[in-house]
């Protein structure tokens, strides 16, 4: 099993190259079943890692380091820790979750189709998994072809527009965090991560490094004001590109942060935190009131996802505030809350894009207002999209209530202010998902078309069963995701405070 | 006979071997008229495997000067040539059904572009001002003709007048600026005018040196293209027939940065910093505006003289950062250049049959249902273009940006890359056509077998060497250690 990381990045892809040169448009139920074991053999090898992992050790584990081009000093260095290993396993699962719940949705080129979502898996495995920069840097910015061609090739009318500016938004971002890499790959003469954690740099470096990886992952996550390509880029997706990009692109940036910008340079997020609390605030409530006001279903759904990786961001940052005053156990506390959120939003988002998914396939809107009285014609669907809008408005119970309750708790300790702004999210997340739920789910029957609505199909119901299961799991009994992320939690914080300026 | 001057002849063999090749091409063409085009075909592809395998039989051998001091053979040049017959054998092939198709005569374009060849071979190995102006000339002259081939199409006599006044200019000026440079230094050989430079020739003759170094440099911009000295290469590109086109965008493009590698990295001691200006300004030019101009281009050609623009200006930076490192990456940034653009310009070529021919970017549309395959390859050569991993068209910006950064040169580094941000959106414009739009066409596009096996591996190359970088990259760097 020493090999177990490399063949979860490499399987998913060699899979998908497979199945896009020999895989034919005449036979998508053929394709569809071959991609379908291939998520199902990822999904059984993540079993090893899970058992194989000791959630108390404070280093990488299942690592492999082989050097790869010598002569720059770059290595092919994986390895994982708690965090990593939860968004590998999450990265698959939602994979998963995408093939299911699109199974018949996609009718043109399913090979293509299905060997873009393959391939995004293997390299979003890489992302986590990498310890050298510039490989982590590798497998980040390839994730972006993959995604360019399904938003541009499988999206709705204005997807062109979506994907160039998804693309170039992001790629903009990460070119910056690439020129990071190369001052501090020269500065510690290695790009191994260690080696990059143990730099000690001056406060103006440090200052400049974070402005760059704040580009690099403040783009990606999105947070106020470098959001808009996210409504734009998840409106024209398809459903398939919708769940992945917000379960886990999203991710990608609060990873960043959590793993780079916080234990690289310590000193500078320090002087920049009160900074980005303000954004993430902003993010939570005035994006929060955007989404209230949207026509667009999936739009509503994107300005929430914002306002939820603002708490992200918030729980990141916010023990800053903390530290000063000793709180450390409360700093533990919001950084888990962080994760858990993470976590808890792939499922909640990926339902809830599926939803919106299975009824654009029917009706061939999204607009809220060409939909009332879903529930007359499809129950079934309709009590799981309850449970999923409750736990995006952050029910107890659901998995979207942990994660804010422990934020909202733990802020506390920062200001009270801080935490009065933050638990707004409570009012404004029930207003634009309980509305929105009324106006579509309930009411009269307006359109004729709801009328001819059939309910979920065997293969939406399995992926709705299977993250209905894991939002109430996670609601009720959070602790495996907390055990599991503890120690990460504990490292980033102890790394996070350590100053590192040069003396 | 003079044995000092035929000493490790042998170094020389390659540019031999395609000397043989060119007039065994030549009588072939004149005493067997009708079975020419093959006949030449074959008999180029000999010379130029035989050339690259004498090129990597000597990579490994120590630098030797031969011919009296006007000729060298040392790692960087057998590279260099190694690459240039590869890149020359695989624009022939792409090239050929083109050719037959435009009732080009293949005889004559067989032996132009092996005497280009030969001069681009002699141009890297060059090692005075001499033998390299001589190995310029040879090289471009047959350019020149090749834009003009099919004579009786205008653009095409349009675009090669103004490649050849703009070459004789550049000619000009670059043996202006050699003649000062001898004229200071009483020398043509590069040892010795690295000698003067740093000698008391310097502090009496400085005005005569900066002069030389700014007609030299003009010159070899000039050659490669670079802002300021552009403006022929969009007008070239797409007038000349695109089988020439090819041509030109690729082996040429190795020939003239090994001109401006030997000649930058003579030493300059104090106008180093003169020189480093130089650089430093053509480069950020030619990889700003080539971007930003491409990006209003609806021409493919056109669009892709633009990007060999912005390409050659990102070369640069590994010239500007002055150090063995900087050099090693100017030289693989251009060898895995000149692979990306033969891919590249090689599909426009091969598509363009049947009576099809693409012009236009939106030519391309819907090429992935036309077939997904092709697309596929011309996605991975894009996206490589476009700097973005795993493909190696990002190892190529990450060496040279790594070079600017390790001397301190960061700003540049982050221009350079905000610069590709730029880049990047013409060639997804370009990937969005093939993907994105519906075609025109329903009807599916097929190539011969054969064409179609080099073409996939051509394409995979970039993928392979984007994931195995290692044997290249140290290849170059020892070429300068």
């Amino acid at each position: 099993m020493q090999h177990l990381l490399s063949f979860l990045i490499w399987f998913p892809i060699i899979a998908g190259v497979m199945i896009f040169t020999f895989g034919r448009d005449a036979h998508p139920n053929r394709v569809r079943l071959v991609s379908l074991v291939a998520v199902l053999v990822s999904l059984g090898f993540c079993v090893p890692l899970f058992s194989g992992f000791d959630a108390a050790m404070q280093t990488m584990q299942f690592v492999e380091s082989h050097p790869w081009v010598p002569s720059l000093g770059l290595t092919y260095h994986l390895g994982i820790d708690g965090l990593s290993l939860l968004l590998i396993v999450l990265s698959i699962f939602t994979n998963l979750i995408v093939m299911l719940a699109t199974w018949e949705s996609i009718q043109k080129k399913v090979p293509q189709y299905l060997a873009a979502f393959l391939i995004m898996q293997g390299l979003l495995v890489g992302v986590f998994a990498s310890l050298d920069v510039i490989l982590f840097y590798i497998f980040w910015e390839a994730t972006l072809i993959p995604m360019y061609l399904i938003i541009g090739v499988w999206g709705s009318d204005n997807r062109v527009y979506a994907a160039i500016k998804f693309f170039l938004y992001t790629f903009l971002g990460s070119v910056l965090m690439l020129a990071a890499f190369l001052y501090m790959g020269f500065e510690a003469k290695s790009f191994g991560l260690d080696a990059v954690y143990a730099l000690k740099l001056s406060m103006t470096a440090q200052s400049l490094i974070f402005v760059a990886f704040f580009f690099g992952f403040a783009i990606k996550i999105p947070m106020f004001p470098v959001h808009t390509w996210l409504p734009d880029a998840h409106t024209e997706a398809p459903a398939g590109g919708s769940i992945v990009l917000a379960a886990i692109l999203l991710k990608l940036g609060a990873y960043g942060f959590l793993r780079y910008a916080l234990p690289i340079v310590p000193d500078a997020a320090a002087h920049f935190a009160p900074v980005i609390i303000v954004l993430s605030l902003i993010a939570v409530v005035y994006v929060g009131l955007v989404a209230i006001i949207q026509q667009d279903m999936k739009r509503l759904i994107a300005y929430s996802s914002i306002s939820h990786m603002g708490f992200v961001t918030l729980g990141c940052f916010v023990f800053y505030m903390m530290a000063a005053k000793g709180h450390m156990q409360a700093a533990a506390l919001v950084m888990e809350g962080a994760i858990v959120i993470m976590i808890s939003h792939a499922f909640v988002s990926s339902a809830m894009f599926a939803g919106v998914g299975f009824i654009y396939d029917r009706m061939h809107t999204r607009q809220i207002q060409d939909f009332g009285g879903i529930v007359n014609t499809m129950p079934i669907f309709a009590s799981f999209f309850m449970l999923f809008a409750m736990a995006n408005a952050g029910l107890p119970g659901t998995s979207g209530f942990v994660g804010e309750f422990m934020v909202i708790m733990g802020s506390m300790k920062a200001g009270f202010w801080i935490t009065f702004w933050a638990a707004t999210t409570l009012i404004i997340g029930a207003t634009y998902t309980l509305w929105m739920y009324k106006r579509v789910i309930f009411g009269p029957v307006e359109n004729k078309a709801v009328n001819g609505l059939k309910d979920l199909s065997c293969y939406e119901l399995s992926a709705y069963v299977l993250l209905a299961g894991m939002v109430i799991a996670m609601g009720v009994y959070p602790k495996p995701v907390l055990d599991c992320v503890h120690q990460s939690v504990q490292t980033t914080l102890n790394k996070a405070e350590a100053s590192k300026l040069k003396g | 006979m003079n044995t000092e001057l035929l000493a490790n002849i042998q170094f020389a063999l390659p540019e031999m071997i395609i000397l043989l090749g060119a007039v065994l091409a030549l009588l072939g063409d004149v005493f067997f008229p009708r079975r020419g085009a093959m006949l030449g075909f074959s008999i180029a592809m000999i010379a130029l495997f035989a050339s690259i395998a004498e090129s990597v039989c000597f990579m490994s051998a120590p630098k030797t000067i031969l011919f009296s001091g006007a000729f060298i053979s040392d790692p960087m040049s057998c590279m260099m040539r190694a690459f240039i017959a590869l890149t020359v054998a695989i624009c022939l092939f792409y090239s050929s059904d083109y050719i037959e198709d435009r009732g080009i005569s293949a005889g004559d374009n067989v032996v132009l572009a092996l005497l280009s060849t030969l001069g681009m071979m002699i141009l890297v190995s060059a090692h005075t001002l001499l033998t390299l102006y001589l190995g310029l000339e040879l090289m471009s002259l047959p350019l020149y003709v090749l834009t003009a081939i099919r004579r009786t199409e205008t653009e095409g006599a349009e675009a090669a007048l103004k490649y050849f006044v703009m070459g004789a200019l550049a000619s000009g000026m670059l043996l202006y600026g050699m003649s000062l440079i001898f004229g200071a230094t009483g020398a043509l050989s590069f040892d010795a005018i690295s000698e003067a430079l740093t000698g008391p020739a310097m502090t009496t003759h400085k005005g005569l040196f900066i002069f030389g170094l700014v007609f030299m440099a003009s010159g070899i911009s000039f050659k490669l293209a670079l802002v300021p000295f552009h403006s022929w290469a969009p007008d070239v590109y797409e007038g000349a027939p695109t089988s020439s086109t090819l041509f030109i965008s690729v082996a040429p493009k190795i020939a003239a940065l090994g001109m401006a590698i030997r000649f930058f990295s003579l030493s300059w001691g104090e106008l180093a910093a003169s020189s480093q200006q130089i650089l430093l300004v053509l480069a950020l030019l030619s990889t700003g505006l080539g971007n930003v101009l491409a990006i209003i281009q609806t021409n493919i050609k056109r669009l892709f003289a633009y990007s060999a623009i912005s390409h050659a200006g990102y070369a640069f930076f590994g010239l500007l950062a002055m150090t063995p490192e900087g050099y090693s990456a100017a030289l693989y940034y251009i060898l895995v250049y000149a692979l990306m653009s033969s891919a590249g310009l090689g599909l426009i070529v091969l598509l363009s049959r049947d009576g099809a021919e693409i012009t236009l970017i939106k030519d391309l549309k819907g090429l992935n249902s036309r077939n997904p395959w092709l697309a596929f390859m011309m996605l991975l050569v894009l996206f490589s273009m476009a700097g973005v991993p795993p493909l190696v068209g990002f190892l190529t910006k990450f060496l040279v940006l790594k070079a600017l950064v390790d001397v301190g040169l960061t700003w540049v580094a982050v221009l350079g890359l905000l610069f590709a941000v730029v880049g990047a959106f013409y060639y997804l414009r370009v990937v969005k056509v093939m993907y994105f739009d519906e075609a025109d066409e329903k009807t599916k596009l097929a190539l011969p077998m054969s064409t179609m096996l080099i073409y996939s591996a051509h394409g995979l190359a970039l993928l392979y060497l984007g994931l195995f970088p290692s044997a290249l990259i140290a290849l170059c760097l020892k070429a300068f250690a």
